[in-house]
């Protein structure tokens, strides 16, 4: 009976011959294997082993799952690093917060009256120019729940005023209006209503006749008669009102 | 690493796919040019295919790796993230379940 000198076992036999071995080793089976016929033996019978699976037409390895075996290690390959590496950075980022943190602390308390430092606090200061203070209305919003109030800044009313003065102040003045402006809201602006603008019957051009709304709509303009420079300051105020024009009319035909 | 992964794996599955495609209509005759008798090559056929099955997957993978798509060694580890000393064990395994069970399944040794 044969034996083998090396008492190779046919473990390291398939690793040789799948030159999994060191080199050195790989070596010395090489010289060792023309000498032993078991270690021939037992490759020979890895060879029929791969003959009988060469043997195999290749479509009929579809059906195994060698390459579900080869994907999951891939994926495997794929996941490993990013799952050991996530938890370091998780650790790292939160060691770095850490320390800032303690920097941070340090730093404050090192600081001379550091502990004595006031709160941080919101303040609200309206400093309101001298100039506007005056055509700046106040006012708090209803529905607000703020304690401060809500200023609604208009322009300066004299500034909408042309043609007119408080010591001239002529007998005929022409508002305008904003387009959003209604002719309800229009007229129930101005004291004293708007112009009666017929000369006995007869319309003064170019004024029309009559001021209907339709007209209204076209002009945004309302004439008042005999107003006081304080409802002309008044209405200039009002947010619908863009301009107050002192105008003449022309004299009745 | 991964790169050189993803090429080898691609390179397999392309070539198993085109062999596959190239020989899926085949005619037996033509499959096994040297078979005389194909009734015979039949039967070893389904008997290797029944002892593969009764392999693990793993067992499955590192010997048609290396038996039949040529990959050496090293290059199992590689691709199946193992050891040198773990691939070793696993082909050697991979070998010893084929054999025994293809005897138990009535093969010739």
């Amino acid at each position: 009976m044969d034996r083998c000198t090396l008492a190779l076992s046919p473990e390291t036999l398939s690793a040789w011959q799948a030159r999994l071995l060191p080199s050195q080793e790989q070596h010395d089976i090489a010289t060792h294997i023309p000498h032993c016929v078991p270690c021939q033996r037992t490759l020979a019978a890895f060879a029929r082993m791969a003959h009988i699976l060469q043997q195999e037409p290749p479509a009929s390895f579809s059906g195994h799952d060698v390459w579900n075996v080869i994907l999951r290690h891939i994926l495997h390959e794929e996941r490993g690093p990013m799952h050991t590496t996530r938890p370091l950075v998780g650790v790292a980022v939160a060691a770095a917060l850490i320390l800032i943190a303690a920097l941070v602390f340090t730093h404050m308390s090192k600081q001379p009256g550091a502990s004595t430092l006031p709160p941080p606090t919101a303040t609200t200061s309206m400093v309101a120019s001298p100039t506007i203070a005056a055509t700046q209305t106040a006012t708090r919003s209803p529905t607000s729940t703020s304690t401060l109030p809500t200023l609604t800044p208009t322009v300066d009313p004299r500034s909408r005023i042309h043609n007119a003065s408080p010591n001239n102040v002529p007998l005929f003045v022409s508002i305008s209006y904003t387009s959003a402006t209604t002719y309800k809201q229009a007229a129930a602006i101005l004291p004293n209503g708007p112009y009666g603008e017929n000369c006995d019957g007869v319309p003064r051009t170019p004024f029309p006749a009559t001021y209907p709304e339709t007209q209204f709509r076209t002009t945004h303009m309302l004439l008042m008669s005999y107003a006081t420079w304080n409802q002309l300051l008044v209405i200039a105020a009002d947010p619908h009102v863009t301009s107050v024009d002192g105008t003449s009319l022309p004299p009745c035909p | 690493m991964r790169a050189w992964l993803y090429r080898v794996a691609t390179n397999l599955a392309l070539n198993h796919l085109q062999q596959r495609n190239a020989r899926a209509h085949v005619a037996l005759d033509e499959a096994w040019p040297d078979g005389h008798d194909i009734e015979q090559r039949m039967s070893e056929h389904d008997l290797v295919q029944q002892v593969l099955q009764r392999l693990t997957p793993k067992q499955r993978g590192v010997l048609l790796l290396y038996e039949v798509h040529g990959l050496s060694g090293d290059e199992i580890g590689s691709l199946l993230n193992m050891s040198r000393t773990a691939i070793k064990g696993a082909l050697w395994r991979a070998r010893e379940a084929f054999r025994l069970e293809y005897l138990r399944a009535g093969g010739e040794e």
